[in-house]
């Protein structure tokens, strides 16, 4: 049985709601929730049903289409594209990983222990081997 | 014409009250717990509701005993304006004060909530070509009719003449009523599919009624030309049988979407949006993009007044409403 898609956003976060649907369609993507031939909902439509303005997801759809993830087709929302995993270069996996230091350290400044932080870890770790 | 107004009075009247009481979506219903709406300040609130309703029957006769004798038509929609607006003035009193006594602490606005969507459950509503399929047969319909004529007429004069003839066979106030039920569906549809949130069963229902709608039309202007060319002229009476049938008929069907309001339960944004009810009566939420939202009791849409769009479409339909008051006859 297919798994559910389904995509959340907060609009009390700090995070801008077009990064939050980026960011959450980009999960859907990399967790095979989504898959090449996949129809998403027409800008209109997801933004109708999210509350939110139009060039919100406009904008969204835009750069995961920049990303190769979807096909934009006129008045016919957007198509999840068979996208090759891309070269990843010293460079970028350098930025990734000062980027999870940075996570990390913000994590132990709002006061999570390091046992906290390395349980939440372990789990994503587990997750990603599965 | 005393019969007619009395009786559109009490219906008015008796509908409200009725749905006061069976639909759970009204002021008492979406964010109000079930325990709320089973206590003593909700059956004041309601008993309070079902007065004014009642009440509001006194303002109305008064109006069409004082308009009657002048234009009987206008006094019976005078009377019915009146009787509703106390209707709604009854429901926004309603509503304060269930938003006052029942649920004072709820100052959570929807705009903050978060949200969710499931990304591939796609809308039941009619697909784009099966949208504009009845106004390419209305074209086709007309372009036969037009031809047909034009092997006797020549093609300048053709529309001209099958005019004529559809008005020599008593056909006018059919053509009128087919272009309108044709026109006004298919806007309604195009308008409605990119300003409504489609994946609900009341957007299923309304567009698959406006579809089914627009193709009556379409094969009533087949018909009207049909008899204009081939038949005999169609009886006065005839004519305003169908009429009076397809009142029923809508009448009918909005009478099963009352009865059927819980199957129409709305989107989960619109649900908890209780606070953008201003009086309970119209909804305004600058940061709602749809221009169609479903209306408090469930069974149809409401304009969202913080959209520009709705403005003059509400004026068109005002428009309407004097246009009829003011061609209402005399007599």
């Amino acid at each position: 049985m297919k798994t559910q898609a389904i995509l959340r956003i907060d609009p009390a976060s700090t995070l801008p709601v077009y990064r939050q649907i980026v960011d959450g369609i980009r999960t859907l993507l990399v967790d095979r929730q989504l898959n090449p031939g996949d129809a998403l909902p027409t800008v209109r439509e997801l933004a109708l049903e999210l509350g939110v303005h139009f060039n919100t997801v406009a904008e969204a759809y835009r750069l995961l289409s920049s990303e190769g993830w979807l096909d934009l087709r006129r008045r016919r929302g957007a198509v999840v594209t068979a996208r090759e995993t891309p070269e990843p270069t010293p460079e970028m996996r350098e930025q990734f990983n000062s980027r999870l230091r940075l996570l990390v350290s913000q994590m132990r400044s709002e006061g999570l222990s390091i046992e906290v932080i390395l349980s939440e870890l372990d789990g994503l770790r587990a997750e990603l081997t599965k | 014409m005393i019969f007619y107004t009395l009786g559109g009075l009490l219906l008015i009247a008796a509908l409200n009250s009725w749905t006061s009481r069976i639909n759970q979506f009204f002021f008492f219903g979406r964010t109000v717990p079930e325990h709320l709406r089973q206590s003593p300040a909700a059956a004041s609130i309601a008993r309070n509701y079902l007065i004014g309703v009642w009440i509001g029957l006194l303002p109305a006769a008064a109006v069409f005993l004082a308009v009657r004798s002048w234009r009987p038509v206008a006094a019976l929609l005078l009377a019915v304006l009146v009787e509703a607006m106390v209707c709604h003035i009854a429901f926004a009193r309603a509503h304060g004060q269930a938003g006052m006594r029942l649920k004072p602490d709820q100052a959570e606005d929807t705009v903050s909530r978060p949200r969710e969507v499931e990304l591939l459950a796609h809308s039941t509503i009619p697909s784009l070509p099966a949208v504009l399929a009845p106004f390419f047969a209305g074209l086709v319909v007309y372009a036969l009719a037009v031809l047909w004529v034009s092997q006797t007429a020549g093609l300048a004069a053709a529309p001209r003449i099958l005019n004529e003839r559809v008005s020599a066979h008593g056909g006018d106030s059919l053509f009128g009523f087919s272009l309108g039920l044709l026109a006004a569906s298919i806007v309604l549809m195009l308008l409605m599919r990119s300003s409504t949130r489609v994946r609900t069963s009341m957007a299923s229902h309304t567009q698959r009624s406006s579809l089914i709608a627009s193709w009556v039309g379409v094969v009533v202007l087949a018909a009207v030309f049909w008899f204009a060319l081939f038949g005999a002229a169609i009886p006065h009476t005839a004519v305003r049988a169908f009429l009076i049938a397809v009142f029923i008929a809508t009448g009918a069907l909005l009478f099963w979407r009352t009865l059927k309001n819980k199957h129409f339960t709305p989107h989960p944004f619109e649900m908890q949006g209780d606070e953008h009810w201003r009086w309970g009566l119209y909804y305004h939420n600058s940061a709602d993009p749809a221009l169609f939202v479903q209306s408090r009791s469930c069974t149809g849409y409401s304009l969202n007044f913080a959209r520009f769009l709705a403005w003059p479409l509400m004026a068109l339909f005002l428009a309407w409403f004097v246009l009829v008051l003011a061609i209402a006859p005399h007599s």
